[in-house]
């Protein structure tokens, strides 16, 4: 026990440090301490995924997403503390996300499971747990930024709806900057289409809202050799 | 991919289909970092293509007149000697004229062109393969309709 508590210390502090080797050294350690453990079990085979080969990524990428709602289910029922169980359960997101990044940037269609529902229950479970915290909102917001399709209108839209319940955390309000940003230069780039047409004058309206949160911000031109503004 | 931009809105762009983005993001990459070319056409080849022209002009109605011995209307036959000559040099003062802007323009100004080729490689070839009425009404589309709002297109002449 003794043994696992070191090798688990030794762990987080080199996954903390982006320590790859290291990280999956002593999480292996932990897993021959304690075979159950079930945060040595998730970052085990989150290394080994990322240390292994393309071939092989799409089958290890599978076999680790779907021992994470166990993985999550042990966490929540271990004695850790709540602020404990709270930062892994958010590491564990975030090593999700550097996954899904991984393989869909190196071997995409290898993986079968569904990332989307997976993550739907990890916030689910959390949220019963802890209740609506910044940080899971943070993590539900930008999982809804980046799965859930939308017209322009309709991302400026998500952008006023975070505005209106996050506009004093900037962690959160970050997200709906940066989508604001992202279609304010969609709406430039593409002004001529029936999408950007329909949100006529909402690129001007908008630059002017991001420039209240970062007076840094240029609105891009409207592209073109001759665009008439 | 293609988009008719003489009939508006014919073509709905979907933003959300993966061959669209794809082939905008490959258009994007390739359209930042395209070579520009920067051909020798200086002003001074410019306005003498232009003084080449005024002089022949000229010097065809000088000619036309002396011949013919026209005394009435000899204003007539400038300005027919002045439309023929334009004919004849038009294609060649504008090919020189975009050569020039591509000799002077800013890189700044040059990369927001958003099309593949850029709007004076297309001027420039369109001009070669097609008569001057033709390639005016094509350069004019490209400019007004194709290049800006449908985002990175490619339109080969």
């Amino acid at each position: 026990m003794e043994n696992r508590n070191k090798y688990l210390l030794l762990a987080r502090r080199a996954r903390e440090e982006d320590n790859s080797e290291d990280a999956k050294r002593y999480y292996d350690m932990v897993r021959t301490e304690d075979p159950d453990n079930a945060e040595a079990k998730f970052f085990y085979s989150y290394y080994r995924l990322m240390d292994g080969t393309v071939g092989e990524a799409g089958s290890k990428y599978d076999a680790m997403c779907k021992g994470v709602n166990t993985t999550i289910s042990l966490i929540l029922e271990s004695d850790a503390s709540d602020e404990e169980k709270k930062a892994l359960v958010l590491a564990i997101l975030a090593h999700l996300e550097k996954a899904r990044i991984a393989i869909v940037n190196n071997a995409p269609g290898s993986a079968s499971v569904n990332i989307q529902e997976i993550k739907k229950s990890i916030f689910a479970k959390y949220i019963e747990a802890f209740g609506e915290d910044n940080d899971i909102m943070f993590e539900v917001y930008r999982f809804k930024k980046d799965f859930e399709s939308r017209s322009m209108k309709e991302k400026y839209e998500f952008g006023d709806e975070i505005e209106s319940k996050f506009a004093s955390v900037p962690q959160i309000m970050a997200l709906a900057l940066d989508l604001w940003k992202k279609c304010v230069a969609e709406q430039q780039t593409y002004y001529n289409t029936r999408e950007a047409i329909e949100c006529k004058g909402m690129a001007e309206k908008y630059a002017e809202k991001i420039k209240k949160y970062d007076p840094t911000y240029v609105m891009p031109k409207k592209a073109g050799c001759i665009s008439f503004g | 991919m293609r988009i008719n931009t003489r009939k508006k809105f014919e073509k709905e762009i979907d933003f959300f289909s993966d061959e669209f983005q794809q082939e905008q993001k490959r258009l994007e990459t390739y359209i930042k970092q395209r070579p520009l070319p920067r051909p020798k056409t200086t002003k001074s080849v410019v306005i003498t293509w232009v003084l080449i022209y005024l002089l022949v002009a000229f010097l065809l109605a000088a000619t036309v007149i002396y011949l013919f011995k026209i005394t009435k209307i000899q204003w007539l036959c400038y300005l027919v000697s002045y439309i023929v000559c334009a004919l004849f040099f038009s294609k060649t003062i504008c090919i020189k004229a975009i050569e020039c802007y591509q000799h002077y323009a800013k890189e700044e100004t040059r990369r927001k062109c958003v099309c593949v080729p850029s709007c004076s490689e297309y001027s420039i070839a369109v001009l070669k393969k097609y008569h001057i009425f033709k390639a005016l009404r094509k350069i004019r589309i490209r400019l007004l309709n194709t290049c800006g709002g449908y985002g990175y297109v490619h339109d080969e002449p």
